[in-house]
């Protein structure tokens, strides 16, 4: 009787797992007969309001305070909709891509290109040429033909994906009013020592070590050091730091990090056969010097970025490589000389030319969505230079033509982002909103017919208007106009490089990397994780080349030379493949 | 209670004033660290951060709870939350007691077999695609009904209720169903009174678990804004700041990171999310204590 | 009540009963034993969003790389050890419970027993940081310790991998304690008040009610939770083990639920995520029938 059951049971749920496993995944994806595809713009009904969604990995949700913003308005009446925008995560997005339910205008990122497209989940945007003319213009070929060649898993004559932020030939150098990366000094610390001059590591440490001879305490009675790594970003405050020092851009993780003038590819932690310091090896030395000369935080491997937050705010730190966490402090210290500042490091992160636009945002229009049309059409306006110029600079009368035939900003404009009393009419104009930002097609600093950069923020003359009483100070200090002139001065004397002659299309470019090594490299950054106290916290040079050989050994049986040698095989592969595309 | 039956030895004075003392330092170990949550939700951020609250709140303030009161849809889904933890618990409560009660019947045909079927589900789940799958194929997506069902009948409850109610003594029952009682009405008239300590209890689990569950509501009704909960409306919020924070940090992000920096107070308000999290304990649980201040009387049952 | 229980073989069955659990047995089938399909996944290359029939097959290549990958005998050694330590100290709640059950002061009993389970409420994520502000290098309870003489200045407690078990053990027991011991209370309140009064006719004290009627009414209902919970303790949570991991504890907090979480969420690697936990549910489940066969043996009745 008991068996019986049993197997009855057995059955029924081998029964409903067929049953269930046959339907409701991965159904739609079959392109649409031609027919159905408008012709034209004035094809396409736009008498029915619909709603229009945009989700994605790196979106926030609308629905927050000012949604819909002034700029989104504009869009929603152009198009006759209503817009809201979702944040995903991979779980979330999993899940709508498994129950073909998402959002109408998806963005993704590398990883899940696959299964999206597997699974027929995005439509073929070429199928719809007629109504996207934006996407398809002219200065967008060369990221077009990325998403072609290497974004649509081999299948001729498709494109599914479009990315934001993509940079013209005609990109304007610029630099930005302030740095964000470098050499952080407290301002008013920096100046009472001298402002002696910093080019390299070891300068840079003399000066903290000077800077904490004159405020070793804080106000209440906090020791003050340097700076602490944020131990919730992986290995990022080891090889960012380098990276600045040693002119390198990181992929993500940081085992591998890409030459700034080179393009080439470097095995980061592990550098056998490598001369010259690579990034980490750079971070991890200079961590090293800061803990030797007691300037590290004690508690450097176990802060976290609220916690350095916490301490920027306390004015324990002294320095830093990132403007990340002090905003705090710089507000309550606002008008003071007691602000952070950044002085410029060997490589200012800046000017990289985004030809295939940002990687890792890759938007589509669902193929389950019930406007797809409508969708696309709304994805192509985001790729406009039109709606790039509002989403940065506002809608048209936020900015106006001047006597000089250009458009500028309006002094209203420029009066509302710093009074705080209009905050909230500032948050409605949706200028510069990060949301928004994230799906604008054109790079900041690309040139719109009208002359004018699609960014009208980066004037000279607004952008000295943003300075803090300290950044007045530094430009005073040393007779330059802006903080990030002492940048552009350095790479005019040869001393400092930007990324102007990076290729991150090769990035964008690899192929999918493989399960068995995605492991290898995770095992790996849990190994150099490990090894880091021992390397940051050697008291001599012996210690430290001790530490490092035995991390080099235990890489080396966690098979992170078959790793190597997968990422140069396929960095190899992809730069070639850009090289040719270019020369096309 | 405190009868003459027994008199009070020394030793039993010396354990006495050794478990009060031991009781509220255990008590105070675990207030302090919520007295702190709670200053610190109504401390001034600025002042917060500078200098955490010890005792008192820095600065004291109610912007915190004013920022997560006026919340988009604060008041809806709160009712949403509220509606969720009563009718989720008594359903609940309900099914898991009443199986609970049928699984000590040993009249039961495949009684352990079933009970059994049941427990295993503590231990196995298909992974939350395959789960989402299925809530789809129900057609429970996106509607009020997905809070409920699934958790209905929880197999550690239910066990809980079982080993309780069969210490009860059963000649109790066994009068009753000689009187012709169905079970169904042994179950309500005697089991369910007699039982009130555990029942007591599993409410408060119950009630404590869909109180605070936001997951479900992020993977399963995310669609649907009027079914939004007050813990995933606070879950969302919290995440924001953290998502701006994060996005600060990709290196190709142009985003002006002053202004989107002030948007952010996460340590604040995560302080008052937990604050408001708890506040059904302080309104359930000292009005279930009543049930299990004092031991059941059988007799007082019996009549 | 074994009396009981041998009345009931002889007795006939009553189909009712059956009839009557049905629709519950019917609830616990649909939602919990339906998407025990997802365990297909296993056997597939699974990408989410794509048919499971469009993914590679790749048969048993899962399970097998379970076997010699060197983090999953890493994380399970330190499970292992987090499960011991949480196996001795689970009489605790209980022990809790009678301590509290001797307070006879009603508010003072109120008291202690609404603010013992107040730690359940607060996430992880806060305990965490309270962490930090009590136990960093500069925290209170560290410059208090090093007053005290015990532990040097600078040295903090979250940075020692020696400490990471008990450590993180007692984070934990503090959070749960009062939490867990609401069963015992209600076990407690559940006793027959004529028991105590036959005890104490019998001459029992206080402390010999304690032992003789208290202790045996919660030791049904703590065997239970024990041997439910040994099928359990592959199953620690991460959270909390995440927000503690750095890397000077990263050597012994990774536990096996931390790992699966790391194969999931950073490496994508779902389908490896699924063979592990379905191998977890394969161990939870035999666990749970050899503890039962156990307390069979010395019980004389299984307890499941």
């Amino acid at each position: 009787m008991k068996r019986k059951k049993l197997a009855v049971l057995i059955c029924a749920v081998a029964l409903a797992a067929t049953s269930i496993t046959g339907c409701g995944v991965g159904s739609g994806g079959d392109s649409k007969a031609a027919k159905d595809i408008p012709k034209s713009a004035d094809d396409v009904d736009l008498s029915k309001h619909v709603d229009i969604s945009i989700g994605g990995l790196s979106l926030g949700d609308s629905g927050k305070d000012a949604w819909p913003t002034e700029v989104i308005k504009a869009v929603e009446d152009k198009f006759n909709c209503s817009i809201t925008t979702k944040a995903y995560d991979t779980e979330s997005l999993n899940l709508d891509l498994t129950g073909g339910n998402t959002t109408d205008i998806v963005q993704i990122s590398d990883e899940n290109i696959a299964g999206v497209l597997k699974g027929g989940h995005a439509v073929n945007l070429i199928d719809y040429k007629n109504i996207a003319p934006n996407i398809f213009a002219e200065p967008m070929e060369f990221r077009n033909n990325i998403m072609q060649k290497f974004k649509s898993e081999g299948e001729e004559g498709a494109q599914y994906f479009v990315t934001p932020r993509v940079s013209f030939e005609n990109q304007k150098e610029n630099y930005g009013a302030r740095l964000q990366y470098g050499y952080v000094v407290r301002w008013d610390l920096y100046k009472a020592i001298g402002c002696p001059e910093i080019n390299n590591d070891d300068d840079y440490i003399n000066a903290c070590l000077k800077m904490k001879e004159i405020y070793p305490k804080t106000e209440n009675g906090d020791e003050t050091y340097a700076m602490s790594a944020y131990n919730d970003s992986g290995l990022h405050s080891y090889f960012f730091k380098g990276c600045l020092a040693e002119g390198f851009i990181n992929l993500e993780g940081g085992l591998y990090v890409q030459d700034v003038t080179t393009n080439d590819l470097v095995a980061d932690v592990y550098d056998e056969g490598y001369d010259g310091t690579t990034p980490f090896w750079s971070g991890v030395e200079f961590y090293n010097k800061l803990y030797k000369a007691g300037l590290l935080d004690p508690d450097n491997f176990i802060t976290k970025s609220e916690d350095l937050t916490e301490k920027y705010t306390k004015g324990q730190y002294l320095g830093g490589t990132t403007n990340w966490f002090y905003s705090n402090y710089n507000t309550n210290n606002a008008g003071t000389d007691k602000e952070y500042i950044v002085l410029p490091s060997k490589l200012g992160w800046c000017n990289e030319p985004n030809r295939a636009g940002y990687s890792g945002k890759y938007f589509f229009v669902s193929s389950h969505s019930k406007n797809v049309d409508r969708a696309v059409m709304v994805l192509d306006y985001l790729q406009s230079g039109e709606f790039s110029r509002m989403s940065d600079s506002g809608v048209e009368g936020r900015w106006e033509k001047g006597d000089d035939g250009m458009p500028h900003l309006t002094k209203d404009t420029i009066a509302m982002k710093t009074d705080s009393s209009r905050s909230d009419e500032w948050k409605e104009s949706g200028i510069g909103d990060t949301n928004t930002g994230n799906f604008t097609g054109w790079s900041p600093d690309n040139v719109l017919d009208d002359g004018g950069c699609v960014s009208l923020w980066q004037e000279e003359s607004v952008m000295k208007d943003s300075l803090t009483a300290a950044e007045k100070g530094l430009c005073e200090q040393f007779g330059i106009n802006l903080p990030s002139d002492l940048l552009k001065q350095r790479i005019e004397s040869g001393k400092s490089i930007d990324q102007r002659d990076s290729d991150g299309t090769i990035r964008m470019c690899l192929e999918t990397t493989p399960k068995d090594v995605v492991r290898i490299d995770s095992n790996c950054t849990e190994i150099v994780t490990k090894a880091l106290p021992s390397l940051v916290q050697a008291k001599t040079d012996k210690e430290f080349t001790d530490a490092k050989e035995a991390l080099m050994q235990q890489l080396k049986d966690a098979n992170v030379e078959t790793s190597v040698k997968w990422w140069q095989e396929a960095w190899k592969t992809s730069k070639a493949a850009v090289e040719k595309l270019e020369t096309e | 209670m405190e009868g003459t039956t027994i008199k009070k030895s020394t030793s039993r004075k010396v354990f006495l004033v050794f478990d009060y003392v031991l009781m509220i330092a255990i008590a105070l170990i675990c207030i302090y660290p919520f007295w702190y949550v709670l200053c610190y939700s109504f401390s001034d951020t600025a002042l917060a951060s500078i200098n955490s609250p010890t005792f008192l709140p820095r600065g004291f303030t109610l912007a915190n709870y004013k920022e997560i009161l006026t919340l988009d849809g604060f008041f809806h889904s709160l009712l949403i939350s509220v509606l969720r933890t009563v009718i989720g618990t008594a359903a609940s409560v309900f099914c898991c007691s009443f199986l609970g009660y049928l699984f000590t019947k040993g009249k039961m045909p495949g009684r352990k077999l079933l009970y059994r079927f049941v427990i295993v589900t503590m231990y196995i789940n298909g992974g939350m695609i395959a789960t989402y799958i299925v809530m789809k194929a129900y057609g429970l997506l996106n509607t009020f009904w997905v809070y409920i069902l699934p958790g209905m009948i929880s197999a550690y409850n239910m066990v809980l209720i079982k080993t309780y109610i069969e210490q009860l003594p059963p000649s109790l029952e066994e009068s009753a169903s000689l009187d012709g009682a169905g079970y169904t009405t042994c179950f309500f008239k005697i089991i369910l009174p007699l039982s009130k300590p555990i029942i007591a209890t599993v409410i408060v689990f119950v009630a404590v678990g869909q109180w605070n569950s936001w997951f479900d509501n992020h993977i399963y009704t995310r669609a649907n804004e009027s079914l939004t909960t007050l813990q995933y409306l606070l879950y969302n919020y919290l995440n924001e700041a953290q998502r701006i924070a994060e996005q600060l940090k990709s290196a190709s992000s142009s985003t002006d990171v002053t202004q989107a920096v002030a948007a952010i107070s996460p340590k604040g308000v995560r302080m008052t999310i937990t604050v408001l999290a708890s506040l059904p304990i302080f309104v359930v649980y000292p009005f279930m204590q009543k049930y299990f201040a004092k031991g059941i009387m059988v007799g007082a049952v019996k009549g | 009540m074994r009396q009981k229980t041998a009345l009931a073989i002889k007795r006939p069955k009553d189909y009712k009963l059956l009839w009557m659990a049905l629709p519950f047995i019917a609830v616990v089938f649909l939602f919990s034993y339906v998407p025990i399909f997802g365990w297909i996944y296993a056997f597939f290359d699974y990408v989410p969003g794509v048919s499971v029939t469009k993914c590679d097959f790749v048969g048993w290549d899962y399970f097998k790389l379970i076997l010699t990958d060197a983090n999953v005998l890493r994380s399970l050694k330190n499970t292992v050890i987090f499960a011991i330590i949480s196996i001795c100290l689970s009489p605790l709640p209980m022990l809790l419970a009678i301590l509290m059950n001797e307070i006879r002061n009603g508010p003072v009993k109120k008291f202690v027993q609404t603010f013992t389970t107040m730690p359940n409420f607060i996430s992880w994520v806060i305990i965490f940081s309270l962490a930090t502000a009590l136990f960093a290098s500069d925290g209170l309870i560290t410059g208090w310790l090093a007053s005290l003489g015990v532990g040097k200045t600078g040295d903090t407690i979250l940075a020692s991998n020696d400490a990471v078990y008990w450590f993180q053990t007692c984070l934990g027991l503090w959070k749960s304690l009062g939490w867990n011991s609401i069963i015992y209370m209600a076990a407690i309140s559940g006793i027959d008040q004529e028991q105590y009064e036959a005890a104490r006719v019998d001459g029992a004290g206080y402390f010999k009610c304690a032992l003789h009627v208290t202790l045996p009414a919660m030791m049904e209902t703590f065997v239970v939770l024990f041997i439910l919970n040994i099928g359990n303790f592959l199953n620690t949570g991460y959270e909390q083990y995440m927000l503690f991991k750095n890397s000077l504890t990263a050597t012994n907090i990774e536990v096996l639920d931390l790992y699966v979480y790391r194969i999931g969420l950073q490496n994508m690697d779902y389908s490896y995520g699924v063979a592990i936990s379905v191998v977890k549910s394969v161990v939870s489940i035999s666990l749970v029938v050899i503890a039962n066969l156990i307390a069979k043996k010395i019980r004389g009745k299984t307890v499941i």
